[in-house]
């Protein structure tokens, strides 16, 4: 007895005549592999792996936690801002959120183009302090600069950047021209309960 | 030798014995561009994503509002401090416009009986009641009768208070229009809102409606 030479595509039987059949062995699907969290998509021609639409990463849940818990080193010009979350939203695939007690300092993305907006609600020593921050992606600054301010009315204004990753890229954001700026054991809990840092992948 | 006459759905062998299978002779429908494969009707089937829709509410006409010195909660002992937006109607006259989506609905106080046009209605809130995650949005602002320098803190919650994104403070119209973000991943019908925080020198007085936009986005 010979068994059926049936075959599928690429795929073809065992010795006992089974044809185990992989969604890649389809005629209608790409040969390029999968990486996690990824969706088959149509593209007219034939079915391939892409990323989902809307991937995003959201921190800042309001908290009450006071900035010197954090492990930011310093609030002077050209310092890290981390953002506190107790449970940060995380959508985007590949990301990673470096963070230490819920204070993240920095996000690692892969490739993609993405938008980050970041709101910082640091404090001051003075009615005329101020800061303005950015969006740095691997230690370069990019985009639109945020300002902050002493009164609770200056928090809210929006650092805003595309950034475009080709591997890997750093996200971080970093304080400039800082004026009458409380240091990092006196912040007290404004900025945990007002700032928030957002990555869409588009 | 010969080979069986197999076929799949309507695919037949050739030939040769190769039975070309492709991924959307599987599927109920064919796909067009952008589709992804999902589950509909309890079997696979090719759409577009999903995953992603905008419910609002905002834009409208009309000026001056009350002059209340705390912000008006959603009525209910359940919901005791989120804030009411703006209406969606006065006695018959629309306000605020809406488009909703399957599964997501408006929290609203009613002032007067409903009748023809479905009487004074403000909205307070959205019910999600599809299993999901959210982006939620408030663009809003106080009017006139807020003092230089005040505002309300609101916080996007649930019912339950729980926090979904940070406080932000809603100045005066000519000093601040601010945007209140938050994020909420629902299991079951949950309810959401702009908690309000605080009234911080604010007064519950809108300038004008075309300054309020809330959204609700589902993103996965």
């Amino acid at each position: 007895m010979s068994h059926n030479l049936l075959t599928i595509n690429t795929a073809k039987p065992a010795a006992t005549g089974v044809v185990s059949v992989g969604v890649a062995d389809l005629a209608d699907v790409s040969a390029t592999a999968p990486t996690t969290g990824q969706v088959l998509v149509y593209d007219g021609t034939q079915w391939g792996p892409s990323q989902r639409p809307y991937q995003t990463i959201f921190i800042g849940d309001g908290a009450a936690q006071d900035y010197s818990t954090s492990t930011a080193a310093s609030t002077a010009s050209g310092a890290i801002v981390e953002f506190y979350s107790a449970s940060p939203f995380n959508g985007v695939s590949g990301a990673t959120l470096n963070a230490t007690s819920g204070w993240c300092s920095s996000i690692t993305l892969t490739t993609g183009r993405y938008i980050v907006e970041a709101v910082v609600g640091l404090t001051f020593s003075s009615s005329v302090g101020s800061a303005l921050y950015q969006i740095f992606q691997d230690g370069i600054g990019v985009g639109s600069r945020g300002s902050v301010g002493f009164d609770v009315l200056r928090v809210g204004s929006r650092a805003r950047a595309v950034v475009d990753v080709a591997t890997t890229s750093t996200i971080t954001v970093r304080l400039e021209s800082v004026g009458s700026i409380n240091g990092v054991a006196s912040q007290g809990t404004r900025h945990a309960q007002r700032s928030s840092l957002e990555v869409r992948r588009v | 030798m010969t080979h069986l006459l197999t076929r799949t759905s309507s695919v037949k062998a050739d030939a040769q014995g190769n039975l070309p299978l492709t991924l959307s002779s599987l599927l109920p429908s064919a796909p067009i561009t952008g589709h992804e494969i999902g589950v509909s009707g309890g079997a696979y089937a090719a759409a577009l994503p999903t995953a992603t829709f905008r419910a609002r509410v905002g834009g409208g006409i009309a000026t001056v509002e009350s002059n209340n010195l705390i912000a008006v909660p959603l009525a209910g002992s359940s919901y005791p401090n989120f804030l009411e937006w703006g209406p969606e109607r006065i006695a018959t006259s629309p306000r605020m416009s809406n488009t909703v989506e399957t599964g997501v609905s408006t929290l609203q106080n009613l002032y007067t009986s409903s009748g023809v046009f479905g009487g004074t209605r403000y909205y307070c809130g959205f019910r999600l009641s599809a299993a999901g995650t959210y982006r939620l949005s408030m663009d809003w602002c106080n009017g006139a009768l807020t003092p230089s320098g005040g505002g309300i803190d609101v916080q996007w919650r649930t019912s339950t208070n729980q926090t979904l994104g940070p406080v932000v403070r809603m100045g005066r119209n000519d000093e601040r229009t601010a945007s209140c973000d938050g994020y909420v991943v629902v299991a079951g019908t949950t309810d959401v809102g702009t908690y309000v925080v605080a009234t911080a020198g604010g007064r519950y007085n809108i300038a004008n409606f075309v300054d309020i936009c809330i959204t609700v986005e589902k993103i996965a």
